[in-house]
């Protein structure tokens, strides 16, 4: 064995997280510094796997049994307000810091609330979920133990890093507000005509689907409530930019909003 | 032996680098043109529609040719078979000299039988939107009357030309098959863009009919749901166009003019409509491609709609309009529901003396209305024909009122 195939095997260490709301442990699985984890919600088990090709990307165990994540490496996120009216002169363009963490490559389906919160009366759905209350979905992954990761909602920096990779730019794609280059990456107004499948347009840098659109994404804010990022496919491409942040009740269950998860060490 | 190998590696990338790219044209229209021999128009165009060209070295010379070809007993052409550019829009001919906008240029001038027509471009510089006009104004005219000939065949390219090397497009060939029955008259749509909040006038660029005894009419076969179309006192007479029956002589093209008709953008977005044109014998179908945008240079709205207020207690959201102006707020269902947001109502405060853009838009939730309202709010500019700036959709939570 090469040197550097050992060192990567020596630095893996033993993850999971309980697969059910008791905290149990799963049991110890090899998890390495992958660029990708997938996460069994059935058992817990949190595995690495080869990063997906196109094909693998639009494998159903990632909508319904299985959640996929991406790493993002730590660093500093921030807005921006080019091009925006004033300078931005509104704009929340305060620097954040992401911690390293794995953020799910999809927005969480029907079908995997269902098994995360194990909740029966959850319609089988591959689309994503939304009307929860951030408050509820909280609750439900914090109840999953894990040993080498916290499941978890991202808070702002993550969330940011996963967007734009550290850029400050509009959008994961740039300043564009063209539709004919938004429509390539975000489901929004005017050109969606609902919720779809997560997965059905072009990823961004970082291999994260609808981070721009479709349904808004809840994170944790500073101050311990909760915020909306990236806006949902009835929103304005300009409500959709990455700095854009909506303050989320902690009780309000609101169809625009959905979850992305985040694996954090 | 390993930089050798690598610069044998490197020679194929460099050529490749270095190898300049020919124009394109192509065009999806009609592959066969029917001729009227017995024309009191005999100038026919020959390509209003799909018409689609590419000039990647807009340093070159550009030139376009066309010629009849004569090939066996397939196509044939004599004398009285012509071909030429004709005034028209965005092209004004005098003698020889012709000018494309601010582009100039000299041509062949009318050629018959299998004479080369051609146009080149005076100076380097022109590119794909100068010589598409110039295309679609070449014509073809047979002037020897009713008798009995064949097909014939018309060879269009295009060329480039830049230090020494030439190079060409693919050669796209119409053929023009001559009778003596009244032909289908043409209307030419350019494709329409257009920007949120502004009506724009909407007629034929360009219309022939070889026997104008009879005037075309036209019906529109699928109605365009990016944008409304509006006849004289801002009516919506998208439906009217629609729904004469068949055989009836439809909108006339006179209708253009007497309706003064405009079209008004609703979304964002682009469509293909197609419009049916008839002069009562064959039928045509043409395609109308409209473009709906944002002027985002002249006017940027950023409003972050809240998610949930409390119904009864006025709610302050700041939209920030980057253009001077008076705003009004309206509220408007999402397109095809027919559920107003009548529980949410919303006043712009007055504007700041600094001439700051931002504005506070008063929002409030009606109590005892449902728990939800959902729709787009519109702002739209005071005195500007009321023009719409913004759609702004929305979904609130009324905090207080029952699910």
């Amino acid at each position: 064995m090469r040197p550097t195939a050992r060192a990567v095997l020596i630095a893996f260490v033993l993850g999971g997280c309980g697969s059910a709301p008791t905290g149990s442990m799963s049991s110890d699985v090899a998890v390495s510094d992958s660029l990708y984890l997938e996460l069994d919600l059935a058992d817990g088990r949190v595995s690495p796997v080869a990063a997906p090709d196109d094909l693998a990307l639009i494998a159903q165990r990632w909508r319904s049994t299985h959640l996929l994540f991406r790493r993002i490496e730590a660093g500093v996120a921030s807005g921006t307000t080019e091009g925006l009216p004033l300078s931005g002169q509104d704009e929340d363009s305060r620097t954040l810091h992401g911690r390293l963490a794995y953020l799910a490559v999809f927005e969480l389906t029907a079908s995997q609330w269902r098994r995360l919160a194990d909740d029966p009366e959850v319609p089988e759905s591959d689309l994503p979920i939304a009307s929860l209350a951030p408050s509820l979905v909280r609750a439900s992954v914090q109840a999953r133990s894990c040993s080498s990761f916290r499941l978890d909602l991202p808070d702002g920096g993550i969330w940011m890093r996963g967007c734009a990779s550290g850029q400050s730019k509009l959008f994961a794609w740039g300043n564009s507000t063209e539709p004919t280059i938004t429509g390539n990456y975000a489901n929004h107004y005017p050109l969606a005509s609902g919720l779809r499948r997560g997965g059905s347009l072009l990823a961004n840098a970082q291999g994260l689907f609808d981070m721009h659109g479709n349904l808004g994404e809840m994170t944790l804010a500073s101050d311990g409530g909760y915020e909306v990022h990236g806006g949902a496919w009835d929103s304005p491409i300009l409500a959709c930019r990455a700095a854009n942040v909506v303050t989320l009740p902690a009780d309000l269950a609101h169809p625009g909003v959905g979850i992305r998860l985040a694996l954090i060490p | 032996m390993r930089t050798l190998l690598a610069l044998l590696l490197l020679i194929p990338l460099l050529a490749g680098a270095a190898s300049p790219t020919p124009p394109t044209l192509s065009y999806l229209g009609q592959a066969v043109v029917y001729y009227d021999l017995l024309a009191e128009a005999p100038w026919m165009p020959l390509m209003w529609q799909q018409l689609n060209v590419t000039v990647p070295d807009t340093t070159a010379t550009l030139r376009m040719t066309a010629k009849l070809i004569v090939s066996g007993t397939t196509y044939g052409c004599d004398d009285n078979d012509l071909l030429s550019l004709r005034s028209g829009p965005d092209v004004v001919l005098s003698g020889t000299n012709y000018t494309v906008g601010n582009k100039t240029g000299r041509w062949s001038g009318p050629v018959s039988s299998t004479t080369e027509l051609w146009a080149e471009f005076t100076y380097n510089g022109a590119a794909a939107t100068d010589v598409l006009p110039l295309l679609r104004q070449l014509h073809y005219a047979n002037l020897g009357g009713s008798r009995s000939v064949g097909r014939r065949r018309v060879d269009i390219q295009l060329h480039t030309r830049k230090g020494g090397t030439t190079l060409t497009s693919a050669v796209i060939s119409l053929v023009v098959q001559p009778g003596t029955l009244e032909g289908t008259p043409f209307l030419r749509f350019d494709p329409i863009s257009m920007q949120l909040g502004s009506d724009a006038p909407w007629r034929p660029v360009a219309s022939y009919d070889s026997r104008p005894s009879t005037a075309p009419t036209w019906l529109l076969q699928a109605r365009p749901t990016l944008v409304t179309m509006l006849g004289n006192g801002s009516q919506d007479v998208g439906t009217a166009l629609m729904s004469a029956p068949v055989g009836s002589p439809g909108w006339p093209m006179a209708a253009f003019v007497d309706n003064a008709l405009q079209l008004r953008p609703e979304s964002i977005g682009s469509e293909v409509f197609i419009i049916r044109l008839s002069d009562g014998g064959a039928t045509i179908a043409l395609q109308v491609q409209v473009t709906v945008g944002v002027d985002t240079r002249s006017v940027i709205v950023l409003a972050d709609m809240p998610l949930e207020i409390t119904a009864g207690v006025e709610t302050s959201v700041r939209l920030t309009i980057n253009r001077a102006g008076s705003w009004v707020a309206s509220f408007e269902p999402f397109p095809g529901s027919t559920t107003s947001p009548t529980a949410l109502s919303g006043t712009f405060a007055p504007p700041a003396d600094d001439g700051s853009p931002h504005r506070e838009l008063l929002l409030l939730g009606h109590v005892g209305g449902p728990a939800w309202v959902d729709g787009i709010l519109v702002i739209r500019e005071v005195g500007n024909g009321n023009a719409i700036v913004a759609k702004i959709p929305f979904r609130i939570h009324l905090k207080g009122n029952a699910g």
